[in-house]
């Protein structure tokens, strides 16, 4: 018999780039796409970016890890004014790091753009569904914030 | 002849949909990273077609960030042709088509950057504190366009709060709808000294204002051309001063608020089937058929296509609105032997 655990917080799926572009675009490991676990991804998606599941943070505060970096900070969102752009995007999963989270991924294979390797999932390779995945990883300690400098 | 829609030069064209269906993409802004590039350079530009795979799509991106000019740029449309069974789009209401409805804290579509185009999507979010936008286009970015753009809160509540923001520098919406949010349809709002363009644009039955004019810099620098505002709970057009009375034209209210030169004020509009959100002239209308300022050699975005792709004929004098009236139908005329009746134009 098994017994059922609540979960306390809901789980998203990030999609991280595995690769770095000139500065102000994409770098490796930014987070470039959040959403709710959907049953599979596109025929593009699979070799240009690594999906994770996470969990650990409040229902809105996922949709805050796909944003940028803007300086001055508009504390309303609403950027009017001047501004000076300072990254594309604000939150990173370093593949340093999360090498040390899951030390059997392929680095290698991950940062090959034409490779369609999902270490946390099984892939289905005609339609790109998901059959099956390896079970959210926690945001704390994985997740790095690069305005404040700091691990979430 | 000028459609609206512009199409870029050598196009790349992935495609946007639910998973397992095929597609490249199954999220926005994985799309827009991954053609966040150096257009010109590459002589390329980056465009998403999008399919009508699911009811609605829970979804959210910021374009940003891509070197682009007037013949290398990026769009978001949907996939197919209009008029063909292939097409994707809207059918001129936001009863069908593609539907972006964002449940997150972001602007459902959010962009800076030069030359990017959206395109005939229905777009809607869902957002308790009303404070959100569905669609922004601001600076740096200019010569952006959203066109056929529909913006609607079918579940109404929670959900309306605020329309399209129309921010920077020579950005435009042309043919688009924002019909029921809880406070304004559009709000533009051009940085100082710098104009805006909204082109046969509809505001109805928004809570408060259909067009803000109070939000920009003070000056007189937002351009409304054959625009039309119907039922809203303020100001159809808001008397804040910061329309360009002397370069808008043609447009049209339910109030006494239409801005610019040949304005229509108090006026009666006849809709296709209001009650359906089918937003289309109908025959009777009286209020804005024939109405319109032929807008097909418009110094800053001529164009001569309407919300339906249908081309806006100059001799038959525009519609002001979204739509230019005509009839699905093509009638022999009783009144007239041997003449060929489109709804009520007689072509020979």
């Amino acid at each position: 018999m098994t017994t059922f655990i609540p979960r306390a917080y809901p789980i998203a799926e990030i999609a991280i780039a595995v690769e770095s572009r000139v500065p102000e675009r994409i770098q490796e490991g930014d987070i470039c796409g959040v959403r709710k676990p959907q049953v599979g991804i596109g025929l593009k998606e699979a070799s240009q970016f690594l999906w994770l599941l996470i969990e650990g943070l409040e229902a809105n505060e996922y949709s805050i890890l796909n944003t940028p970096v803007y300086e001055p900070f508009d504390p309303t969102g609403q950027y009017n004014d001047a501004k000076t752009r300072f990254d594309k995007k604000r939150f990173c999963v370093p593949l340093a790091r999360l090498l040390q989270v899951a030390p059997t991924i392929n680095l290698a294979r991950i940062r090959d753009t034409a490779d369609d390797y999902q270490p946390f999932y099984t892939l289905d390779q005609d339609d790109h569904l998901w059959l099956t995945d390896m079970g959210p990883l926690s945001h704390e300690g994985l997740i790095f914030d690069k305005v404040t400098g700091a691990y979430l | 002849m000028a459609s609206s829609r512009k199409v870029a030069t050598n196009e790349n064209i992935s495609t946007y949909g639910a998973g397992g269906f095929g597609r490249d993409f199954t999220v926005l802004s994985t799309w827009e990273a991954a053609s966040d590039l150096d257009l010109i350079s590459a002589a390329q530009s980056e465009v998403l077609e999008l399919y009508d795979d699911a009811a609605s799509f829970d979804d959210f991106v910021k374009v940003s960030g891509a070197t682009a000019n007037s013949t290398y740029f990026r769009i978001i449309r949907p996939a197919g042709v209009k008029g063909q069974a292939s097409w994707q789009g809207h059918d001129g209401t936001p009863n069908n088509g593609v539907y972006i409805h964002s449940t997150g804290d972001d602007i459902v579509f959010d962009s800076d950057e030069d030359n990017y185009q959206l395109q005939d999507l229905i777009i809607g979010y869902t957002r308790a504190d009303q404070n959100n936008f569905s669609l922004r286009m601001e600076d740096p970015g200019t010569f952006q366009a959203a066109v056929g753009v529909i913006q609607h809160h079918a579940d109404g509540g929670l959900s309306a709060g605020r329309g399209m923001m129309l921010a920077g520098e020579d950005n435009f919406f042309i043919n688009c709808l924002v019909q029921d949010t809880d406070r304004f349809g559009y709000d533009p709002r051009p940085g100082s000294g710098l104009f805006v363009y909204l082109y046969n644009c509809c505001a109805i039955n928004n809570g408060q204002d259909g067009f803000l004019s109070s939000n920009s810099d003070g000056t007189a620098n937002i351009v409304l051309k054959n625009c039309l505002a119907y039922g809203n709970g303020g100001e159809d057009f808001e008397t804040g001063g910061e329309f360009d009375e002397t370069n808008s034209t043609n447009n049209a209210s339910e109030d006494a608020t239409a801005p610019g030169v040949n304005e229509r004020i108090n006026q009666t509009f006849t809709f296709r089937n209001a009650g359906s959100d089918d937003w289309h002239l109908d025959i009777n209308d009286a209020g804005a058929r024939d109405f319109g300022a032929d807008l097909s050699a418009d110094g800053d975005y001529a164009f001569d296509d309407d919300i339906d792709f249908r081309t806006r004929i100059a001799a038959w004098t525009w519609d002001i609105g979204f739509d230019e009236y005509f009839s699905p139908y093509p009638i022999m005329s009783d009144r007239e032997p041997d003449a060929l009746v489109f709804g009520n134009r007689i072509v020979r």
